[in-house]
């Protein structure tokens, strides 16, 4: 098995490091197979593939992982053939190395887990995938087995310079220099340009002869030898020119490569760049250099700029605990609370120049939450990517045919909040695979296509991001909800059916120990997830919709507030009452005075806002504030579930910076408070939750209308 | 290529179709094919879409004809949407620089280095 070298705890960084690294190519190699299942000519995705099994070989072996980088040799030998057309993609590749992936996976978290037998099954399996296949490919004559290399890569590399100039008479010897340039591609990253300027027009042209020469640039650890040997047989009908040249760290520039290959002379060039235009161009111009020289000049270049930036992209970021980003984010709501009380003081002293420097660091305090709220911001994608793999899964095991759509996999969400919603979404989704989609014959049955589809998006609403998991699947079925309710005990006969609306039965599923599944399988139907999922969206602060018609599918919305730390928010009085209603969904505040909505109470809490219609409440009464009403009031105008409404309070005080103080125990029944903040005097103030509020204040009106 | 001011707007054009895995074995029948073309001095366009893949000979027979249509001031255009084997082909021996999936862009790709060739 795996020994990791008795380390230091220098070592142990490492190795820490290369096991998040190796984890992150790991689940983008997730990713990238079932690309590959789509769209398996894509040489893109195989590279890709190819260069993640090779960094994970490398690392693996350089950290004492002997077992992985032995593993995953074999995987890399099998997609260096699928990249150099020797065997097909195929079903059973993706399914193999989606094994070989957990393999890896497993063996990075817990090194002495038994997954040898698993490892020499698969093993065996890759073997098998270039046997199978070696005689009916094509270029099969050209595979060489790849020795056996583990030290690293940039140790005894060495760029050489290629020129390869054909004579007219190659192509009547029946060399290909395609062939050749394919020998040279095995010894390592090599850029190559045709030189075309030898081909006469076609009234002078003999097609039986090669006109065409090359320039090549090639990196590589096996020596001059190795190239000259690619060579060996068309000496005598080429011009073969091999230089090396020097391993420089800085990238030379264009004039450096220009002066080393006798091009143009130092002076020249010193002359020449004197000159503020591109230096190719000028050369050209001058007649010094024919352009195709500079260009394969530019192709040296790129090509080793390609060397470097392989060797530098990891140093391009910076790992950092998540811990540590959580103290920040704690000490900046310190600062924020502290930022408000220096405002407060700065007003009460009224003193200009202390008003001044309050104003300018709550400039800076308010810069400093907005880049620390960033630093935690993940687009939600890495989440989605996991899925893929789950439906593609799930839906082979239960013989069903289903896509995973994603889209706005780019919204992005706090840290906390994305880790929270895993669960949630696996429960929702497993649910969709197994309950949702109908058997592909099922659906040929009821006229949709044989393969289902489930979508997942992700897109911002205002301080909330919607998360919508849709099937075109069988759809929630009421009755057998209401029966199983009722079964269960979580409702009472005595309510029928028909007093309950869609959304009342829906709920339903969020109750524990709810599920309708006939059968038990191992996929759902235990009676936990849906009230696990309701759990955890209500501890994020967030809710869950659900809407579904028969026989066409469901649709579950999450809606998920932004951050869970801090806020901007309106600070509001009612009565000596303080509540900070969140600023983003506040759409504006009109001043109304009492007799004008005691003459409206008669009827229904209703005014006219912006040529609308707006419903209205007042928290006064919503919270049961005792205390006189004032004779002019204001409404707080705020987007609640997507409508209107209005929250009558005693006075708009103005907007604040809010650090979200969780409420204890005690208040988790209080509904209509999200939370708690302290304001700078040291008085707390309730963050309103705008959304219970509003569907209280509609449940009250509705009961106001039937005792009406 | 060159819109050459002594050829008449009106001459109809004439298109030429490849197909297949072309190699030097094929050269001859479409290296005479251009010839004829060029003979009747109309604006030529040659369709890729349905070449898989090229030898360095078919390849130096095209930049030949691209040659030949800017001495005469012919027109010469490359149509079609190149097949992805072709594409790989040219540039994993350098004939352009990166993939081009219309045989317009990679007739653009290819007349910048013609034009800085000759």
């Amino acid at each position: 098995m795996v020994h990791p070298a008795k380390g230091v705890p220098m070592i142990d960084k490492f190795k820490d490091a290369f096991k998040d690294e190796a984890s992150e190519l790991l689940s983008t190699l997730e990713d990238q197979l079932l690309e590959l299942e789509k769209n398996p000519h894509n040489q893109e995705t195989i590279s890709a593939i190819f260069r993640a099994m090779h960094t994970i070989k490398g690392s693996a072996a350089m950290f004492g992982f002997d077992t992985i980088s032995h593993f995953t040799h074999q995987v890399e030998n099998a997609f260096d053939k699928l990249r150099n057309g020797l065997i097909p993609v195929s079903k059973h590749l993706i399914d193999i190395t989606l094994r070989a992936r957990d393999v890896i996976s497993t063996l990075l978290a817990e090194p002495d887990a038994d997954m040898e037998q698993e490892m020499s099954l698969l093993a065996k399996e890759f073997n098998e995938l270039g046997s199978e296949t070696s005689e009916a490919a094509p270029k099969a004559e050209t595979e060489k087995s790849e020795p056996q290399q583990t030290k690293r890569e940039s140790e005894g590399m060495i760029t050489y310079r290629i020129h390869f100039a054909p004579k007219p008479e190659l192509f009547k010897n029946g060399t290909n220099p395609f062939r050749l340039i394919d020998e040279l591609y095995e010894l390592g990253p090599l850029s190559v340009i045709a030189l075309k300027s030898a081909i006469p027009p076609l009234s002078k042209l003999d097609i039986e002869s090669c006109y065409v020469a090359w320039d090549m640039t090639l990196t590589t650890d096996k020596g001059i030898d190795a190239i000259k040997d690619v060579f060996i047989f068309v000496e005598d009908l080429a011009q073969i020119a091999i230089t090396s040249t020097e391993q420089v760290d800085e990238i030379k520039r264009l004039g450096e490569i220009l002066v080393d290959r006798g091009i143009a002379s130092p002076e020249v060039i010193d002359h020449i760049e004197q000159d503020k235009r591109k230096i190719g161009e000028l050369l050209v111009e001058k007649n010094i250099a024919k352009p195709e020289e500079i260009q394969s000049a530019l192709l040296e270049q790129e090509h080793l700029k390609q060397l470097k930036d392989r060797q530098e992209v990891s140093s391009a970021t910076i790992r950092v605990p998540s811990e540590r980003l959580d103290v920040l984010v704690d000490l900046v709501g310190e600062l924020v609370t502290l930022q408000a009380r220096l405002a407060r003081t700065a007003v009460s002293l009224q003193d200009g120049g202390l008003t001044v420097i309050s104003e300018q660091f709550e400039r800076l305090v308010s810069q400093l939450r907005d880049t620390t709220m960033g630093i935690r911001m993940l687009p939600i994608g890495t989440t989605f990517n996991r899925f893929r793999r789950l439906v593609r899964d799930l839906s082979s095991e239960l013989g069903k045919e289903i896509d995973l759509i994603t889209d706005g996999e780019e919204t992005e969400l706090d840290k906390t909040v994305i880790e929270k919603l895993t669960d949630p979404l696996v429960h929702i989704i497993r649910n969709s695979v197994d309950h949702g989609i109908e058997k592909p014959e099922e659906r040929e049955l009821k006229g949709k296509p044989r393969r289902g589809t489930i979508s997942l998006s992700a897109l911002h609403s205002g301080a909330y991001v919607l998360i919508r998991v849709s099937d075109d699947g069988a759809g929630m079925n009421r009755e057998r909800i209401y029966a199983k309710a009722v079964e269960k005990g979580l409702l009472s006969e005595t309510i029928p059916l028909g007093s309950l609306s869609d959304q009342d039965i829906f709920q339903l599923v969020f109750a524990p120990g709810f599920s309708t599944a006939t059968n038990v399988t191992s996929v759902s139907g235990r009676g936990v997830g849906m009230d696990v999922v309701k759990r955890q969206i209500d501890s994020l602060g967030g809710s869950v919709l659900v809407e579904s018609s028969p026989g066409k599918g469901t649709n579950i919305t999450l809606k998920i507030p932004l951050t869970l730390a801090i806020i901007d928010g309106l600070l509001v009085r009612v009565a000596n009452e303080l509540y900070v209603i969140p600023l983003s969904v506040v759409d504006g505040c009109v001043e109304i005075q009492r007799d004008a909505l005691q003459l409206q109470q008669k009827s229904r809490s209703i005014l006219t806002y912006r040529q609308r219609v707006l419903p209205y409440v007042a928290l006064r009464d919503l919270f049961k504030v005792p205390g006189e009403q004032p004779v002019i009031e204001q409404i707080v105008v705020v987007n609640a579930m997507d409508a209107p409404i209005g929250f009558v309070v005693d006075q708009v005080i103005g907007d604040y910076q809010t650090v979200i103080k969780p409420l204890g125990l005690l208040f988790k029944k209080n509904d209509g408070i999200s939370g708690a903040t302290i304001l700078g005097d040291g008085t707390v103030a309730l963050i309103v939750d705008v959304n219970h509020l509003a569907s209280l204040a509609q449940q009250q009106e509705a009961k106001q209308i039937q005792a009406m | 290529m060159t819109n050459a001011p002594h050829i008449p707007t009106n001459v109809p054009p004439q298109k030429l179709e490849w197909k297949g895995a072309l190699s030097i074995e094929d050269a001859n029948p479409l290296y005479q094919d251009l010839l004829k073309a060029f003979q009747k001095k109309q604006p030529t366009y040659l369709d890729l879409s349905r070449v898989t893949d090229m030898d360095s000979a078919i390849i130096q027979l095209i930049c030949s004809a691209f040659k030949e249509a800017l001495e005469q001031g012919m027109e010469l255009h490359l149509t079609g949407t190149v097949q992805d084997s072709l594409q790989s082909t040219l540039v994993r021996y350098g004939f352009i620089m990166h993939e081009e999936s219309t045989g317009e862009g990679l007739e653009k790709q290819w007349c910048i280095q013609q034009k800085g060739s000759l």
